[in-house]
């Protein structure tokens, strides 16, 4: 299942200053969820420490996540089912001004 | 409400003041003589934040704070014809007939103000008055008349527009034929109209930071004719301040960003009433401040006075226009518009502090926040004018440097928002600095100890062999010191690059850290020491920004 992870915000930065990957995930014979997928994030392209993007199951205060160009609450947070050529997005909430 | 020349107060000592009306032990604190102190001030913020105030306002704080006033040096006692209050519930009526000639000054107390009267042809029209509280109230309206004549003095254009009336159009307006012609731009626009115009015109809108954001989006309100504008911030013009927050200009470095931005705006405007503000935001002031306008723009630059502002604008019901910026990017989104989210429902938790940057640590471009400010104003114009947002519950995302700008749909108001959900806990002002771990300036916790740091001094002193600066590498191209590597921060803490290289053989041999203020690089010191236990780590105390303060006044700050 091929997908995109896009980072703004600031996010891009655990992710190698990357803002865009395209990814392939691993055939499984259950179902992608954002509740395996964040983990497996973390493990395969996340270049700084865990804590930095996670918080338990879910991701740390600070980032939204978009589902499809959506808050991801309107998908159904960790439950939701990924599918194919989703567009998921981190975005690190911005404080500056 | 003075009647007479009120010098002679300057002859009492603090805390001096009259009597209270409704319970004469206590003293009224519509007129005090104290004397300004920062010990007072510090005393009373304590006092308010341990016991709070036993009538919720001023008086009760005041006169537990100066306690021995009723029973101590009755040279203190101001006489009550220094704080006449003609409204109280109860009046000694044949008293105020009696010394009605005495009155030195007439407090209006209570929540009805003289101007909630109507007041036509030198009378005060109002229900259950007693005759002197009529006679006091015309006295006021009449010397307000006298102030508006002298000092808001109608220019000739707005004479002319009143001619108007006189004409042959038929459609009645709150407009000028003079405003008709300058807001005739954005007038003939669909969605705004004579009505829009009109509502933004008797509008009164906020805005909260007067730096990046604040500066294009006031610009553009002010110049829309927007009627009201409040203007908050505490801080002056600095000169790194210049390539973004483009009301400033370089004569005014130094200068209180409200009394720069008074100016410019005055200067695009002058028919715009601008209301200064020279406070920090806190929750202490927030509420009083907020509460006279109808929709606020948090152009800030942190998360904690984001959700002051955030929280004060659902306790208050009014309209929360948000933009924030940092590096190449943007966000702005409305909150808390007909029942749509508030910043809370979106962000519940405060970010890590350690996690969050801001635009001095990561930087800005000038542009992007004027992409972000101008944003803003077009929302509340669009929401002013025509009583519709663009971004209530959307998330606008801008990136000028990428060519990239969408909208992305935000989930729906919480039911268990802490403070616009159906339950809501938070129903005054928190303590914010808590509650995000970090103020409006960034705290940091010392990680180096003494022994693991030198000053730059005796940096300079010293033959150092091995100096490794771990800013950005854009930021060592801007000025570097002689001899120094580049390993950045981000590359030296995940072990991304190879550090051998700059690790001596003899662990004798110091090696020195350096960053730009002296923060990232004792966080350095403690992630090599831990690598590397058997050499010796030391962190240079305020970075670049001592070197040029104390060493070299030539070397660049940025
Ligand atoms: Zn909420």
């Amino acid at each position: 299942m091929n997908i995109t992870i896009e980072l703004a915000g600031g996010a891009e930065l655990l992710f190698g200053n990357q803002r865009k990957h395209e990814v392939t995930l691993p055939e499984s014979d259950k179902q992608w969820t954002m509740a395996t997928l964040l983990p497996w994030i973390r493990d395969n392209l996340l270049q700084e420490r865990g804590e930095l993007f996670m918080q338990g199951k879910s991701v740390r205060p600070g980032i939204l996540v978009l589902v499809n160009d959506a808050d991801w609450e309107l998908a159904g947070e960790l439950d939701y089912v990924i599918e194919n050529k989703d567009n998921i997005m981190f975005i690190s909430t911005l404080h500056g001004g | 409400m003075p009647l007479s020349n009120i010098d002679d107060l300057f002859q009492y000592e603090e805390l001096s003041a009259c009597r209270d009306a409704g319970w004469p032990d206590c003293f009224n604190t519509g007129l005090f003589v104290l004397t300004p102190s920062l010990e007072t001030y510090k005393a009373l913020i304590r006092r308010a934040c341990d016991d709070g105030s036993f009538d919720g306002g001023d008086q009760g704080l005041l006169n537990a704070h100066f306690s021995t006033w009723s029973h101590g040096d009755i040279r203190k006692h101001i006489p009550f014809s220094y704080n006449v209050n003609p409204n109280a519930s109860y009046t000694y009526l044949p008293a105020y007939k009696h010394f009605a000639d005495q009155v030195k000054m007439v407090h209006f107390l209570g929540a009805v103000k003289p101007w909630h009267y109507q007041y036509a042809n030198g009378r005060v029209q109002g229900q259950n008055l007693t005759e002197h509280t009529l006679k006091f109230l015309e006295q006021w309206h009449k010397v307000a008349d006298i102030v508006k004549q002298t000092y808001y003095q109608p220019t000739a254009e707005m004479k002319a527009g009143s001619a108007k009336k006189e004409g042959t159009n038929v459609v009645p307006t709150t407009l000028t034929n003079p405003e008709i012609l300058r807001y005739g731009r954005q007038m003939i626009v669909d969605g705004v109209g004579l009505p829009g115009q009109e509502g933004l015109k008797k509008s009164k809108v906020l805005i909260v930071g007067l730096g990046a954001l604040g500066c294009p989006s006031s610009h553009y309100l002010a110049a829309a004719g927007v009627g009201t504008l409040g203007l908050v911030d505490d801080d002056v013009v600095d000169a790194s301040n210049l390539h973004r927050q483009i009301l400033h200009s370089e004569k005014e470095i130094g200068v209180h960003k409200v009394d720069s931005a008074i100016s410019r705006l005055h200067a695009v405007n002058q028919h715009v009433s601008l209301i200064p503000h020279k406070v920090d935001l806190n929750a202490s002031n927030a509420l009083s401040i907020i509460q006279q306008y109808d929709l606020v723009l948090d152009c800030t630059d942190n998360a904690t006075t984001r959700y002051l502002i955030n929280d004060c604008c659902v306790l208050l019901n009014k309209v929360l226009v948000s933009g924030a910026a940092l590096r190449f990017e943007g966000q702005v989104s409305t909150y808390n518009y007909k029942g749509g989210p508030c910043y809370r429902c979106i962000n519940p938790s405060p970010p890590d502090p350690e996690t969050t940057l801001n635009c001095f640590e990561a930087g800005v471009l000038g542009p992007v926040t004027g992409v972000v400010g101008s944003l803003q104003a077009a929302e509340a114009i669009k929401i002013l004018a025509s009583d519709e947002s663009a971004y209530a519950g959307k998330l606008m995302l801008v990136c000028p440097w990428d060519g990239i700008m969408k909208a992305i749909k935000l989930r729906p108001r919480r039911k268990d928002c802490v403070v616009c959900g159906d339950n809501p806990t938070v129903t005054s002002p928190i303590d914010y600095v808590k509650f995000c771990g970090s103020g409006k300036n960034k705290q940091y916790s010392n990680a180096s100890t003494e022994s693991e740091r030198i000053t730059c001094r005796q940096l300079r002193d010293s033959s150092y062999k091995h100096l490794i600066d771990v800013r950005p590498s854009v930021e060592f191209g801007i000025c570097a010191l002689e001899n120094s590597v580049c390993v950045p921060f981000m590359d030296l803490v995940s072990d991304k690059v190879d550090l051998s290289p700059h690790i001596p053989e003899d662990p004798a041999e110091p090696v020195y850290l350096l960053c730009r203020a002296g923060i990232n690089s004792q966080v350095a010191v403690q992630h090599l020491k831990a690598k590397y236990p058997e050499h010796c780590f030391k962190d240079i105390v305020g970075g670049l920004m001592g070197w040029t303060s104390d060493i070299d006044p030539n070397f660049p700050m940025y």
